[in-house]
């Protein structure tokens, strides 16, 4: 059966990257850590062990050759011999943590042990001991269930034997054997807290290791997103930039193929109303003057447009200078007095007086300022208002600018459109030529100001130009 | 003393609308359609205005105003741009035109301006 692709079977497949080196690193760090903490402690644990009997076997052997003579080992008449392995038993037992030996011969019986119920016993299935008559020191971990450890059970739970093979005096042969039970509780619990050491130092380092690599990932992973947002701005921009060309080639091509037509029909019509001083019948006269009149109209119109679009496509150079912005919009609204008064809007200035002067290039901001105005004023039907503010933002702040808001009290611009109202040649004026309000945007930009758009408190639009005061 | 003004233009219905317009208001009037033109009639009679378009084929006005003022700086030459990218009108006020005017010209404002130039006349230099 094919397996198909999906997202359970591979479930970090659409994560960032981030989120897939700190799930994939977290899996490998874990494992590293476990592993070396297993490594190493193992290592540890053995090494000490070893130090530990090798320790205890040498104590042992020095105390015999120091105490005892190989026919010690060798006597039938254990009780003759009693004494001096009891002095051997008073010695070893000095060495902390030893509890109990037995000594066996060579035949694997019990000939001293500290517990007299054993002497004269002998254990043959004990494997252990037959191992350390081969020469070896032979150590066994939790010996309790065995037979020959009857006694010990109980009190004495957590020991470990050592076999101790004693040899003869040329060390050719093995005399007998001294197994020393020694309490493992104290050893291990310096084993475990060695071990205990190293888990946290793994836990530590590879905790470090991985914040430190997740850092450094997340870093880069950031500086991929930017780029990637960066290249991709420049492509819009470059986008952008190929359409503004294409649109300037355009509109030259339309500005020098009807700007001529124009020429004359404007001229000839102007030339045609000279005449119609010279006719005889007046009523022909004056209609012939309406309707050239018309013509002459009909052609400035065009004009506009023409200017209009070749404005838009026109490096902008701003050349800026300190402007008082609350007096720019005094003009500016001077300038439409009449055409609010047609269109029966009123118009209410909240103007900040203390506002500082900003650098822009004055030519810009006027037309910016006469198009928004403009654009209000259509938008308001009769009776409504435009209300023209301006502030200082965030004064405290580092992005210290001026405002400017125009708001009007039309039907608003639909959240659909909001994006596409700064697109150029996007209308939804019947005679619109969507230029307007792109240009608008293009020479408050060109003075490092920003245009939004938001609900007006009215339902209507608000337009906000932020120009920053450097 | 009626004044002659030169109008040079490639696209006749205007040149002739033009000329038309000023004869009617007291000028005497040429009308060129091209710039080798416009300097042969220059060489043959000199008139104290020419109208000049910016757009010309073959021998663009620009030159066409640089070989008049090298020829005759006394001749006041008043430009026509089809429209303005601020470049050509820099260019023409440094080669010494009088003024520029865009097109589509109202010809009453280029009978003001060629008044203006035309009252310059009378004035010592």
């Amino acid at each position: 059966m094919k397996l198909e692709k999906t997202g359970l079977s591979r479930p970090l497949a659409n994560a960032s990257l981030t989120t897939r080196f700190g799930v994939y690193s977290f899996v490998c760090i874990a494992i590293m850590t476990a592993v070396l903490w297993y490594i190493v402690s193992r290592n540890l644990t053995t090494d000490m062990l070893d130090r530990e009997w090798e320790t205890t076997a040498k104590f042992v052997r020095a105390e015999v050759e120091w105490h005892m003579n190989p026919e010690d080992f060798t006597a039938q008449d254990f009780g003759a011999v009693a004494p001096k392995f009891e002095q051997l038993h008073r010695q070893i037992i000095m060495m902390p943590d030893l509890v109990r030996i037995k000594v066996y011969n060579r035949q694997g019986m019990i000939i001293w042990s500290d517990e007299d119920r054993l002497i004269g016993t002998s254990f043959p299935d004990n494997a252990e001991l037959q191992e350390a008559f081969g020469g070896r020191i032979v150590v066994h971990m939790s010996p309790i269930a065995k037979g020959e450890n009857i006694y010990e059970r109980g009190p004495l739970n957590g020991l470990v034997e050592l076999y101790v093979p004693i040899f003869s005096a040329d060390k050719k042969k093995i005399i007998g054997v001294i197994e020393a039970y020694k309490s493992s509780d104290n050893f291990f619990k310096d084993i475990e807290r060695a071990r205990t050491a190293v888990l946290i130092v793994a836990l530590g380092g590879g905790l470090l290791l991985y914040v430190a690599l997740f850092a450094v990932v997340r870093q880069a992973s950031r500086k991929i997103s930017e780029q990637q947002a960066n290249l991709l701005k420049m492509q819009s921009e470059l986008v952008a930039s190929q359409r503004m060309a294409a649109v300037g080639e355009t509109a030259a091509a339309v500005a020098h193929g009807i700007g001529n037509p124009l020429s004359s029909i404007r001229a000839t019509a102007q030339l045609s109303m000279l005449d119609c001083g010279d006719q005889n019948g007046r009523d022909l006269a004056e209609k012939m003057q309406f309707n050239l009149q018309n013509i002459i109209h009909q052609v400035d119109r065009v004009q506009g447009r023409m200017h209009e679009l070749l404005n838009f496509v026109k490096p902008l150079e701003p050349h800026p200078s300190p402007v008082d912005l609350n007096s720019l919009l005094r003009e500016q609204i001077e300038t439409l007095r009449s055409r609010f008064g047609e269109a029966g809007v009123s118009c209410h200035l909240r103007l900040d007086e203390k506002i500082p002067k900003v650098r822009v290039d004055p030519n810009h901001l006027e037309q910016a300022l006469a198009g928004l105005l403009s654009n209000a004023l259509e938008a308001t039907p009769r009776g409504g208002s435009v209300t023209v503010g301006t502030g200082v933002s965030s004064p405290s702040g580092r992005s210290r600018g001026v405002n400017i808001s125009i708001e009007d009290t039309g039907e608003g611009i639909p959240i659909e459109n909001r994006a596409r109202v700064f697109e150029p040649f996007f209308t939804t004026k019947p005679h619109g030529t969507g230029v307007g309000l792109s240009l608008t945007k293009k020479f408050i930009e060109r003075n490092g100001g920003m245009l939004s758009i938001s609900d007006g408190s009215n339902g209507g639009t608000r337009m906000e130009v932020a120009i920053p005061l450097t | 003393m009626t004044r002659r003004i030169l109008v040079v233009d490639d696209e006749r219905v205007f040149a002739t609308a033009v000329g038309e317009y000023l004869n009617r208001h007291g000028y005497s009037t040429v009308i060129n359609y091209s710039g080798e033109q416009a300097l042969r009639t220059i060489e043959e009679e000199p008139p104290d205005l020419v109208v000049l378009d910016y757009c010309l084929p073959q021998m663009d006005g620009l030159s066409v105003l640089r070989k008049i003022k090298e020829g005759h700086p006394k001749i006041l030459v008043i430009m026509m741009t089809a429209y303005g990218t601020g470049q050509a009108e820099v260019e023409a006020m440094k080669l010494g035109a009088f003024d520029y005017i865009y097109k589509p010209v109202d010809l009453h404002a280029l009978r003001l301006v060629a008044e203006k130039a035309v009252d310059t006349l009378y004035k010592p230099r």
